[in-house]
């Protein structure tokens, strides 16, 4: 087992079909015990320095939870700290889509774009003197032409305004078709393989506005122990993700129309988002900001972040300064709950050809992008 | 939640490719996206592919961090 935990998804099979499946996670959790007595400042600086790929998100999300905790020397809104996360989530939407997705349906990663997106952000968000350049609106429009150069190429095969204005699913399994791109190449195998509406679908996450965080999210924070390893959204499992946040987009909604809260909904949504986001980092609005500081209490801050694999919420006590709690709940505990949206989007599926079962839940999976390890098995009743 | 675990680099038996250890876990890696990684170097890993690379002491600061918090990659020390 990895130090830093893995999810283990087994499918429990009859002859025919999937009958049941467990999602077991050995996902330490560790805020509490590493950020106790810490200041806002040591948090700040601890925070990126504990997670990979989504530190900036977790170092946004602690900002936020300090700042409405009341802990000095933390804004509450921040154009910058937003814009951070948006870039962020850019490049993990060129790893999913160039590397994950791929590596996922056994195909070859396109590994150079990725690269070439990652060096283009380290070098535009940072000047060579160390200034940070995420609150630099022109440099800023620079890495938005940039990438989306490299988006037209790797991802979209056209410019991103004539990807996102694709009328339907059959314009999209046209454009998938014609396979200009890999991402276009794998949705097209993925589109012959997927099936019509899932009825059985997890809900997707309402918008995660400040009331329905301090109605739904506070209470269940404060007093249910299991929340942060298995949370509800009200009492129900819910899915939250690019899908979650690009339900109104029209090519989204016509997909989600025809498949349901499916992977292919899921990755067409992720698809998606990336034009949105250039957009957004090219001076657009955007629909919703992706940083919010919400207030609990006395010295009791939430920080809500939507990072690119979904929700990510950090709830900070202060007491004197310092941490006397501190509560971490990742879009993962949400999307492979127990009940969630990978296990009731696997529930019943089809059993009578192992490989294609797993062909099934690796994409799944992948659709879902838990940011830790994933190991599917099948076991036969 | 993609835990940043500093990784050690103990060979390169190819270009571009990495043998690393984890508390004595050994797992060939991918250093597509990270230039001028050497033996010795730690480096952080996601599904694979190195993503960053540290330098020594900010490496142990954050082995240590993880260390005093119950996760302890001791082969990596």
């Amino acid at each position: 087992m990895a130090l830093e935990g893995e999810l283990v998804v087994t499918l429990r099979c009859d002859a025919q079909r999937v009958r049941g499946v467990d999602v077991k996670s050995t996902r330490p959790l560790l805020a509490a015990r590493v950020l106790a007595g810490k200041t806002g400042a040591e948090v700040a600086t601890t925070i990126p320095l504990l997670y990979s790929i989504c530190g900036g998100a977790q170092g946004a999300a602690a900002a936020c939870a300090l700042a409405a905790a009341g802990a000095t020397g933390f804004a509450r809104e921040s154009a910058a700290r937003d814009t951070g996360v948006v870039v962020e989530a850019l490049q993990e939407g060129f790893w999913h889509l160039l590397i994950g997705w791929p590596n996922a349906m056994g195909s070859e990663a396109q590994v150079t774009p990725v690269t070439a997106a990652r060096y283009q952000i380290a070098t535009s968000a940072r000047a060579s003197d160390g200034t940070d350049l995420l609150g630099d609106a022109a440099a800023m429009r620079g890495l938005a032409v940039s990438l989306g150069k490299l988006a037209e190429r790797a991802i979209f095969g056209m410019p991103s305004p004539q990807w996102q204005s694709l009328a339907d699913a059959d314009a999209l399994a046209a454009w998938a078709g014609a396979g200009a791109t890999l991402p276009a190449r794998l949705l097209a195998h993925v589109l012959a393989g997927a099936t019509p509406r899932h009825h059985a679908a997890a809900k997707l996450m309402p918008p995660p506005r400040r009331d329905l965080l301090l109605q739904v999210i506070a209470p269940a924070l404060r007093d249910d122990p299991a929340f942060a390893r298995a949370p509800l959204w009200a009492g129900e499992p819910v899915e939250t993700s690019a899908l979650s946040r690009m339900r109104e987009h029209p090519l989204v909604a016509a997909v989600d129309r025809t498949y349901g809260h499916a992977p292919v909904t899921r990755i067409v949504a992720r698809i998606a988002e990336v034009g949105q986001m250039l957009d957004v980092l090219a001076g657009g609005q955007p629909a919703a900001p992706r940083t919010q500081s919400v207030t609990l209490g006395a010295g009791d801050g939430l920080g809500a972040v939507e990072t690119a694999r979904g929700l990510l919420l950090h709830r900070v006590r202060l007491h004197d300064e310092c941490v006397a709690d501190y509560q971490v709940v990742a879009p993962t505990e949400w999307n492979f709950h127990p009940q969630g949206p990978l296990v009731r989007g696997l529930a019943d599926a089809a059993a009578d050809d192992r490989a294609a079962l797993l062909r099934t839940a690796r994409l799944a999976v992948h659709s879902l992008d838990p940011c830790v390890a994933c190991r599917v098995e099948v076991a036969h009743a | 939640m993609c835990l940043a675990i500093p990784a050690r680099v103990v060979a390169l038996p190819e270009p571009e490719t990495a043998l690393i250890d984890v508390a004595g876990v050994r797992k060939r890696i991918s250093l597509a996206l990270v230039d001028g990684v050497a033996v010795g170097d730690y480096v952080i890993v996601h599904v694979g592919y190195a993503l960053t690379r540290l330098d020594p002491e900010e490496a142990q600061r954050t082995l240590e961090m993880f260390a005093q918090a119950g996760v302890a990659p001791q082969g990596a020390q």
